[in-house]
C-alpha cells in the first residue's frame, strides 16, 4: 500500500513537471525597426488643414497654363534666401503675366458658368468657346517662359531646385486628385468637389444623387481624356533636367502639350460639373454657386487668404 | 519465478505511467513542427507630409535638401526620392523652428 503510494507521487510530481515545462512557449520576438517612413498618402492621417484644403478648392477651378502654372506657384513656398529673393519675385511676376492670357480666358469661362448657374441655365457653345481660349493659350505658355525657366535656374541653389520640383509634382499630383476622372462624391475617403459642394449648399442626398448621375453620364460622353502618363512623362523631364547643373527649357519637347491638355481637361471637367449641378438647385443654391464661381473668376493670383 | 514475474508486472506498470509523462514534459518544438513565427511588432512609421501639404508649405533646407516639419517630425527625400525622417531633431532645425513666422504655409485666396 505504501509503496503504491510512493508510485502514485513519483507520476504525479514527473506529470507536473511536464506541465511545468511548457514545451509550447516560443521566445518574444524582438520589435522591427523600419527606416523607410510609409509612402506619402497611404496612411488614413493625411489630415487636412486650411491651406490644404484650399489648394484643393483652388486645383479645381483654376487650370490655365498647366505645369506653368504649378512652377509659378511653387514659388509661393520655396523659401529663398533675402538676396536672391527679389530675382526670384521678379521671374514669378514675369511668369504671371505671360500665364496672363489663360488667365483670362480662363476668367471667362468661370464667369460664363457663373452666370449661367444663376439664371439656371449654362450656355453651352460660349462656356466651350471660352474653354478653347484657354487650351490654345495654354499650349503657348511653354514656348513664351522658356527663357523665365532659364533664369529661374540660373538664380536658385540646387536644394531649392530640388525642392522646386518636388513641389511641382506636389501641385501636378494635387491637380490629378482633385480633377480625377471618376465621380467628383468622395475620392479616396477624403471628401470630393461635390461632398464639398453638398456641405456649402446644403444640398439634399437626393439633389446629390442627381448631380452625381448626370456628371458621370456627362463625363462619359466627353470626347476628351486626361492622359496621366503624359504628365508624368514631362514632370520626369522637367524635373530631371532642372535638377541638373546646366538647363534650357526650350529642349523640354513635350511642355506645350502637357500644358495644353491640363488646361483642356480641367476646365472640361469644371464646366460638365457644373452643367451636371445647376438643374438640381434651388434658386438660392444656385445664387450662393454663383458668388462663388465669381470669387474664383476673380482671383487674384498673388493674393493670399487672410 | 512468481518474484521474476511480479518484477516484470511491476516494471510493465511503471512503464505505462512513466511513458506519457515523459513525452509531456518533452518541449513542443522537440514533438511538432514549430509553428510560423508571430508577425514581427507593429512599427508605425510616421506618416510623410502629403502633396497639399509640400506644395502649401515653404521648407527649411538642411544638409543640401529641402526638409519640412510634418507631425512632429523633419521629413527629406533620400537619394532615391523616398521620404526620410530625422529620428532625432537637429539643433539646427529646432532652432529654426523657434523663429518662424507665419508666411511658412501659404494660403490660397478662394
Amino acid at each position: 500500500m505504501a509503496r503504491r503510494r510512493r508510485v502514485g507521487i513519483v507520476v504525479s510530481a514527473l506529470m507536473v513537471l511536464s506541465v511545468a515545462c511548457g514545451g509550447a512557449t516560443h521566445p518574444a520576438t524582438a520589435p522591427s525597426t523600419a527606416s523607410d517612413v510609409a509612402p506619402a498618402g497611404t496612411t488614413p492621417t493625411d489630415a487636412e488643414d486650411s491651406s490644404m484644403a484650399e489648394l484643393k478648392d483652388h486645383h479645381r477651378h483654376h487650370h490655365h497654363g498647366g505645369f506653368a502654372m504649378f512652377i509659378a506657384m511653387s514659388l509661393d513656398t520655396l523659401g529663398v534666401s533675402p538676396e536672391r529673393e527679389a530675382a526670384v519675385t521678379k521671374i514669378q511676376q514675369d511668369m504671371f503675366a505671360k500665364l496672363q492670357p489663360a488667365h483670362d480666358a480662363e476668367k471667362k469661362v468661370l464667369s460664363t458658368l457663373a452666370d449661367g448657374v444663376a439664371a439656371g441655365r449654362i450656355d453651352r457653345a460660349k462656356v466651350e468657346a471660352a474653354a478653347t481660349q484657354v487650351s490654345t493659350a495654354s499650349a503657348g505658355v511653354h514656348d513664351a517662359i522658356a527663357d523665365l525657366l532659364n533664369q529661374l535656374h540660373a538664380a536658385l541653389t540646387l536644394p531649392q531646385r530640388v525642392a522646386l520640383v518636388d513641389k511641382v509634382e506636389a501641385h501636378f499630383h494635387v491637380w490629378q486628385e482633385a480633377n480625377s476622372d471618376g465621380e467628383p462624391g468622395d475620392q479616396g475617403g477624403h471628401g470630393g468637389q461635390l461632398a464639398k459642394l453638398a456641405t456649402e449648399l446644403g444640398m439634399s442626398a437626393d439633389q446629390v444623387e442627381k448631380a452625381r448621375a448626370s456628371f458621370k453620364s456627362s463625363m462619359a460622353a466627353a470626347s476628351t481624356r486626361y492622359d496621366a502618363g503624359e504628365g508624368e512623362t514631362h514632370l520626369k523631364e522637367f524635373g530631371s533636367a532642372f535638377i541638373g547643373d546646366t538647363f534650357d527649357a526650350k529642349t523640354l519637347a513635350g511642355g506645350a502639350a502637357a500644358n495644353a491638355h491640363i488646361a483642356t481637361w480641367g476646365t472640361t471637367r469644371t464646366v460638365r460639373l457644373y452643367e451636371a449641378v445647376t438643374p438640381v438647385l434651388t434658386v438660392a443654391q444656385r445664387t450662393a454657386l454663383a458668388d462663388m464661381l465669381r470669387r474664383h473668376a476673380n482671383y487674384k493670383r498673388t493674393q493670399q487668404a487672410t | 519465478m512468481y518474484r521474476t514475474k511480479a518484477i516484470l508486472t511491476r516494471t510493465f506498470i511503471l512503464a505505462a505511467v512513466l511513458a506519457p509523462a515523459i513525452w509531456l514534459g518533452t518541449p513542443a518544438e522537440a514533438q511538432y513542427p514549430p509553428p510560423p513565427p508571430p508577425p514581427p511588432a507593429q512599427y508605425v512609421a510616421p506618416p510623410p507630409p502629403p502633396d497639399a501639404y509640400v506644395a502649401t508649405t515653404q521648407p527649411e533646407y538642411y544638409e543640401n535638401r529641402p526638409v519640412y516639419w510634418y507631425g512632429g517630425n523633419w521629413f527629406y527625400r533620400d537619394e532615391h526620392g523616398r521620404w526620410n525622417f530625422y529620428r532625432q531633431e537637429p539643433s539646427y532645425l529646432r532652432d529654426r523652428r523657434a523663429h518662424w513666422d507665419d508666411r511658412r504655409r501659404y494660403h490660397y485666396y478662394r
